[in-house]
């Protein structure tokens, strides 16, 4: 169990790091549009829509690079004096009632929608370029799995300080 | 399928995520969580849709680029030594006077916050370069923990700030004309906190020493070249960020990508750049990104079902059955944004608060704007008032050991500043030109 989670946190770590160059890429694709449109005065049509496709890329790997480091905001006024099973306590009824509803029901919508475009063949509308969707859907779908696996490890180790009273 | 009345609604909402949020689990899943179960109870399986929709749309929105964007731009400026070299030169410049040092803090707080849009990064840039020096020439801790903290906290309010970005979206604003908007309200609260700091230490001399001479003692053309050589990098990546927005040459996240190549152009002619930390400053882009989007989106799902159960009217029944009128109305949303700013993120209150009460401006006879920039400048308490105050945070946690600083001691340091930030409110209440008047300048205001 414990590699498992090793694994986990490993896999997020290692994607997230590389995920986070894609804000290179951002600056980059702004700096060719802006160059396209004020020094060749040919604006791009792609430059938009595959910004938006990236943006929404950062924003889910950042979701799960954010609860490996725990960076997820938690208001620790009382939070702070509970003993370690109290706060696994906590977080185990949060991740079960909260997070895998909303999240995990969110994961399960999007891998059920993009399957379903990936199948017959459709393109994305929401870029003008037409990129078909399968690329932009497989990543969400890796970064939505990649944060339910991260809650899941987590969820695990809180069980396991909740019932043994020390971390795993 | 349950069916109670819009009032029960409300404080089912208002409940259950005040318990979960007080319980300490994460504050954007209790906000969304709390939305998807009382969606699933009431509107059924179709809330998986709306949760789809409406997640979806906060990811592909493309005014929330500017947030990746403008975290690295500070990430990368926070390692840049640019607030050394200011400190250098305002230390040369202000130190003889009694109170300079914590001027220049607050100065050179201003300078940042116009140049990136997070607090961690002004806030912990202040506290390494500006805590120590005054600490060691004798200034009371209150006045210098304060004067970081406050002069920190400006670099969310001046734009660029990524919490006018989330504003934006929030309340169907322009996210141009907000940044325009905020320029003078920061500026306004900057000259009040020096204002204060100069009385303060004139009636006081101890708590604020001048500098001794020796340590000042250059002629006045090094003095001013070193004054130029710190000031005109960070105003040449102000003027081009701002100044693409305010002529309408870029949009608001096109301005933060050139911004971001600015700030590492910068940072490599200081000679500060390297691998390290542009590999640093990717993932703490990466984390910050990941938990205000996360709210964001749990937030912008929950405000929906909120609406679609019509929860909205009886906010409005409640805001326009306040007596006293409009202004009666006006205090009670601006203390209970001051109250919940105590406990809650920023982002928390922006995208709940936001959207339910902005739309109602037009009821009450305000300006959606002014309305909604005053939520900006009320929300810098949000950063300052203990328990839940990310600018103490970070002050004390950047803070060296050595220098001995307690948690007490900057809430006591901050307190004035809370203070001012309120006589800032009511001078932009008598006043709203002051916020109103610049967005009107802009060219091409339609973006």
């Amino acid at each position: 169990m414990r590699k498992v989670l090793k694994a986990i946190d490993t896999i997020t770590g290692t994607v997230g790091s590389l995920s986070s160059w894609l804000v290179i890429a951002m600056v980059i694709v702004i700096l060719c549009e802006v160059i396209a449109r004020y020094v060749f005065n040919s604006p791009t049509s792609w430059a938009f829509g595959s910004m938006r496709l990236i943006g929404g890329v950062i924003i889910v790997f950042g979701w799960a690079y954010a609860q490996l480091h725990n960076a997820h905001i938690r208001v620790d006024i009382f939070y702070t004096h509970f003993s370690a099973r109290k706060k696994a306590l906590v977080d185990i009824l949060g991740s079960i009632m909260f997070f895998f509803p909303l999240i995990g029901g969110f994961t399960y919508v999007v891998i059920s929608r993009e399957l379903d475009l990936l199948l017959t063949g459709q393109v994305l509308t929401s870029s003008f370029w037409f990129s078909p969707s399968s690329l932009y859907g497989l990543v969400i779908m890796l970064g939505l799995t990649l944060t339910c696996l991260q809650f899941a490890a987590q969820l695990i180790r809180d069980i396991y300080t909740l019932a043994k009273g020390r971390t795993i | 399928m349950i069916e109670l009345s819009p009032e029960v609604y409300t404080l089912i909402f208002v409940v259950a995520i005040l318990i979960g949020v007080l319980a300490g689990y994460n504050i954007a899943l209790v906000i969304g969580g709390v939305g998807a179960i009382v969606g699933f109870l009431t509107v059924g399986p179709l809330v998986a849709t709306l949760a789809n929709m409406r997640i979806s749309a906060m990811l592909l929105n493309y005014n929330m680029l500017a947030i990746p964007l403008f975290t690295f731009m500070g990430a990368i400026l926070a390692h840049s030594g640019i607030a050394d070299k200011l400190y250098g030169a305002l230390h040369m410049w202000l130190g003889g006077l009694r109170g300079g040092l914590a001027l220049g803090t607050v100065l050179i707080g201003t300078l940042l916050a116009a140049c990136l849009g997070v607090v961690q990064a002004s806030v912990s840039m202040l506290t390494v370069v500006a805590l120590g020096p005054m600490l060691k020439r004798g200034y009371s801790k209150e006045l210098a923990c304060g004067s970081v903290c406050a002069g920190g906290t400006l670099g969310i309010l001046i734009p660029p700030s990524i919490m006018l970005v989330v504003l934006g979206p929030a309340t169907g604003l322009s996210v141009g004309r907000l940044f325009m908007g905020a320029v003078f309200p920061g500026l306004l609260l900057s000259a009040l906190y020096c204002g204060y700091i100069i009385i303060r230490s004139l009636i006081n001399p101890r708590i604020a020493p001048a500098a001794p001479i020796e340590e000042r003692n250059a002629p006045i053309l090094i003095k001013t070249r070193m004054l130029l050589s710190s000031l005109v990098p960070p105003m040449v990546l102000i003027l081009s960020v701002l100044g693409s927005i305010f002529f309408g040459i870029a949009t608001v996240y096109e301005a933060a990508g050139v911004g971001a190549a600015a700030a590492v152009l910068l940072s490599l002619s200081y000679k500060k750049f390297s691998w390290q930390v542009l590999k640093h400053s990717l993932r703490e882009t990466l984390r910050i990104t990941g938990f205000v989007m996360l709210i964001t989106c749990c937030a912008y799902f929950t405000v929906g079902i909120f609406m679609y159960l019509r929860c909205g009217v009886v906010i409005k029944d409640i805001i326009l059955a306040i007596p006293m009128g409009r202004w009666g109305a006006f205090a009670a949303i601006m203390l209970t944004i001051f109250i919940l700013g105590m406990f809650i993120d920023w982002v928390g209150i922006i995208m709940i608060i936001a959207p339910i009460v902005v739309p109602l401006t037009p009821v009450l006879g305000f300006n959606q704007l002014w309305f909604t920039l005053m939520i900006c400048v009320n929300l810098q308490m949000a950063f300052l008032t203990p328990p839940f105050a990310s600018a103490i945070f970070v002050c004390k946690g950047t803070a060296r050991s050595e220098l001995g600083i307690t948690t007490m001691d900057i809430i006591r340091g901050v307190i004035p500043f809370i203070i001012l930030i309120i006589v800032g409110l009511g001078i932009c209440i008598l006043f709203p030109q002051i916020l109103l008047w610049l967005p009107d300048k802009m060219i091409r205001s339609s973006w």
